[in-house]
């Protein structure tokens, strides 16, 4: 069976009638495909949509969005914040208040603590001394790191001699911690026995705080490993203190009798002052150190 | 004789010194050297002596040989800094 297509004029379609190719009319309608379609045709309109389209806020994702940050801040500024707050200036506020397992800060180590450190040429730290209003002394700025030491690797034992001028004349006992003091000593106006059981490079400051001097002395009291050793040595023989004067005396030769062979434990300190001369006010206090 | 006669008459024995007072407040203290390795606080030294006048023969009469300090003046007369 043949088909047979006419055209408008009724016509039949053949090789020497084709259909048309073109519909200038349509043509005119649709708009030619090309860079800048005719006004008020298809395209043309579908290229002024496009062109002016504007998006609508909304919540579909719509894929990957670039922001140009070719130079951050001004073409396009974008502003981020951490936990409500407003990072600006390229300073980024950090919290390091310690919560939680506060052990981190007994693990923080300053630099340098077992090595040394490089050397500081900047601004570096100025201590001193810690004066009565805070302040540090003896150096400048005064406004430097104020420090103050307290304590050291020394025992240290006070012993007052309060009243000392109630001594004129001999005292009935001079027997302290179980002991009897030196033949020599008990004409002293006052006498005391430091124990320096394991102590050794002993020292003791004295300081007169009467307002008449006062004469001191101090023997190192031991047990004799022979009968014929001294089981005193005089560490200081007799010499004044004026009123108001500290001394301090070490007793460097005899380093270690507290633990050495002499069996070293006690010192003996004694004070005297001048028969008939009465003190009015202080004391005399006998501070003892050693190892 | 106050204190500050005190502090420039002797001036070559004194030293400033940071010692702890009673609660351990450090505190700059002068002290002054008085030989024999003794050294006594300056503010002490005014308490004795602060009525004496600059001289040799007025700071003696007050120690009266009960203070100990003879032998301290004796060595200020002979330097020339006690008249």
């Amino acid at each position: 069976m043949n088909v047979i297509i006419n055209d408008e004029a009724s016509k039949p379609i053949t090789s020497a009638n084709p259909l048309p190719v073109t519909d200038s009319t349509a043509q005119a309608l649709i708009g030619e495909a090309q860079a800048t379609p005719t006004a008020n045709t298809v395209l043309g309109r579908l290229k002024a949509l496009l062109t002016g389209i504007v998006l609508a806020a909304g919540t579909n994702l719509i894929g990957k969005v670039g922001i140009d940050q070719t130079t951050p801040g001004t073409t396009n500024k974008v502003v981020a914040d951490i936990n409500g707050v407003t990072l600006v200036s390229g300073k980024v506020p950090v919290d390091l208040t310690l919560t939680g397992d506060t052990s981190l800060a007994a693990s923080v180590e300053a630099q340098g603590k077992d090595t040394e450190a490089a050397d500081v040429t900047g601004k570096p730290v100025t201590i001193g001394y810690k004066n009565a209003t805070g302040k540090a002394t003896g150096v400048t700025p005064t406004n430097a790191l104020p420090v103050a030491l307290y304590g050291s690797k020394y025992k240290q034992h006070t012993f007052n001699f309060d009243n000392i001028y109630a001594f004129n004349a001999l005292p009935a006992s001079v027997g302290f911690f179980g002991e009897t003091a030196s033949t020599e000593f008990l004409s002293w106006a006052g006498v005391t026995l430091l124990d320096i059981t394991h102590l050794s490079n002993i020292s003791f400051e004295v300081k007169n705080t009467l307002d008449i001097a006062v004469t001191i002395s101090a023997a190192l009291q031991r047990t004799p490993i022979l009968s014929s050793e001294a089981a005193y040595l005089t560490l200081v023989a007799p010499e004044v203190l004026a009123a108001g004067a500290t001394k301090t005396y070490t007793s460097a030769s005899y380093a270690g009798l507290g633990n050495g062979n002499y069996g070293g434990h006690g010192l003996y300190v004694a004070v005297q002052k001048l028969i008939n001369v009465q003190a009015t006010s202080g004391a005399v206090r006998i501070i003892m150190s050693g190892k | 004789m106050d204190k500050e006669n005190v502090l420039t008459i002797f001036d070559k024995y004194i030293t400033n010194n940071i010692i702890p007072d009673s609660t351990g407040q450090l505190n700059d203290v002068a002290i002054m050297g008085i030989g024999n390795e003794q050294t006594v606080n300056v503010d002490f030294f005014v308490s004795i002596f602060g009525d004496a006048e600059a001289t040799y023969d007025s700071l003696c009469s007050i120690d009266a040989g009960e203070k100990g300090y003879k032998d301290f003046f004796d060595l200020c007369k002979t330097e020339g800094i006690l008249v």
